[in-house]
């Protein structure tokens, strides 16, 4: 039952701000200048537009957007930004050339007190997740108590917008993640692991390329046991789960994962109208999830490197229904 | 069952409205009627069946049912 779930963690996720740019590129604009079928389009792909930056726009500026939807939510003085103790900033597309660190820029944007660490995790679509252990570890081995994950990988920095491989795929969007003490979610035990791959890299030129069926193949091969591993290290079953955060690679993906697990795969990915945000994926889903509902969530990030991150999310809030 | 026999009823029983009988061996399975993401589907499936791996980098090694047959069978040596 989810009420047996004993968190071993003493952080939880308490908020999450979200940040998507407005700009869209129409997926079905693209199917007809890339010859492809438009049922596969929304049986395979599962994704009808792609958000863009601002070409002016940087990765920091999208974490602060997501920060400042963060404050929207839960208010300013609740989220008093001075008595953070860390940041991270989960990207593999930082700001200019990547030094200084991006989370050291935002730390500067966000007017953030010295005492406050900072540092970037280069992850991919595991990231999220994986941020979540490294985060909390660090919290405990220095006596932190407050931090904020933040997650914005602009793939368009390095998109070519003429390979259906991945322009069809992959949109733009930021997330900030509150980590302290609390209910809501309680972070469970972790199943993380790599399998060296260059099936997702930055070619010499600078831009993305995508081996599908790599992926693919890595992505059914592995996560399925990635998650009953993670819900037989958080004492839970299958049955307990009432929502399940997959990363959205693409509808394809999350579909064959679930026929391997054994549960209804989503009728829509929640990334329809956006695209594939990489690392912000998760914290996305979550923030549309009512805890009060979904009291166990398994979350499961996957992709670049390659690699993946499973963690069970258990919510204190119990409905009265 | 013959290799391509398996193959055959592997492609029938993953892809959806398609029959893996009317494959030309010689051909590229992309010009088969599979997309690309049913063609990752099946070789997943070939993989898992024959308990081989089909190495990303060497996809010209097995795009059409007569290459893949080969492969396989090498594999299984």
């Amino acid at each position: 039952m989810a009420s047996d779930f004993k968190a071993a963690n003493p952080f939880a996720i308490t908020a999450i701000g979200t940040y998507v740019p407005e700009g869209r590129l129409s997926n079905q604009e693209r199917i007809v200048r890339f010859d492809y079928d438009a049922e596969a389009l929304a049986t395979k792909i599962g994704i009808f537009q792609t958000a863009r930056k601002a070409v002016e726009e940087e990765t920091s500026d999208l974490c602060v957007k997501a920060c400042a939807d963060l404050a929207a939510r839960i208010g300013a003085a609740r989220l008093d930004l001075q008595s953070l103790d860390l940041i991270v900033v989960v990207t593999q597309h930082p700001d200019g050339f990547g030094l200084p660190h991006t989370s050291a820029i935002l730390h500067g944007k966000l007017g953030l007190p010295n005492s406050c660490f900072a540092f970037d995790i280069s992850l991919g679509c595991s990231g999220f997740v994986a941020a979540l252990a490294t985060v909390s570890g660090h919290l405990m081995a220095t006596g932190g108590t407050r931090a904020l994950i933040f997650t914005a990988d602009p793939y368009s920095k390095s998109i070519d917008e003429g390979d259906k491989n991945t322009a069809m795929i992959f949109g733009d969007a930021a997330a900030a993640t509150l980590i302290e003490p609390g209910t809501i979610w309680q972070i469970g035990a972790f199943d993380l692991g790599t399998k060296a791959s260059r099936a997702l890299e930055r070619d010499a030129g600078g831009t993305l390329r995508m081996n599908g069926r790599a992926v693919f193949d890595f992505c059914a091969l592995n996560v399925p046991g990635s998650v009953n591993r993670t819900l037989a290290k958080n004492g839970v079953a299958l049955a307990d789960v009432a929502a399940f955060a997959l990363h959205p690679g693409s509808k394809f993906i999350v579909d064959t994962i679930a026929k391997r697990l054994g549960i209804a795969a989503p009728a829509t990915l929640t990334c329809a109208q956006y695209g594939n945000p990489i690392s912000s994926s998760i914290p996305l889903m979550l923030a549309e999830l009512d805890p009060a509902q979904a009291r166990l969530v398994v979350a499961s990030g996957f992709g670049v490197g390659l690699s993946w991150a499973t963690t069970v999310l258990h919510s204190g809030l119990y409905s009265e229904n | 069952m013959s290799t391509e026999q398996k193959i055959r009823d592997l492609m029938s029983k993953t892809v959806a409205r398609f029959d893996g009988n009317m494959v030309n061996a010689d051909g590229l399975l992309i010009d088969s009627g599979l997309d690309s993401l049913d063609i990752a589907t099946v070789l997943l499936e070939v993989q898992e069946s024959f308990d081989i791996t089909l190495p990303e980098d060497r996809d010209e090694d097995y795009n059409t049912l007569a290459k893949l047959v080969a492969f396989v069978d090498a594999a299984k040596k």
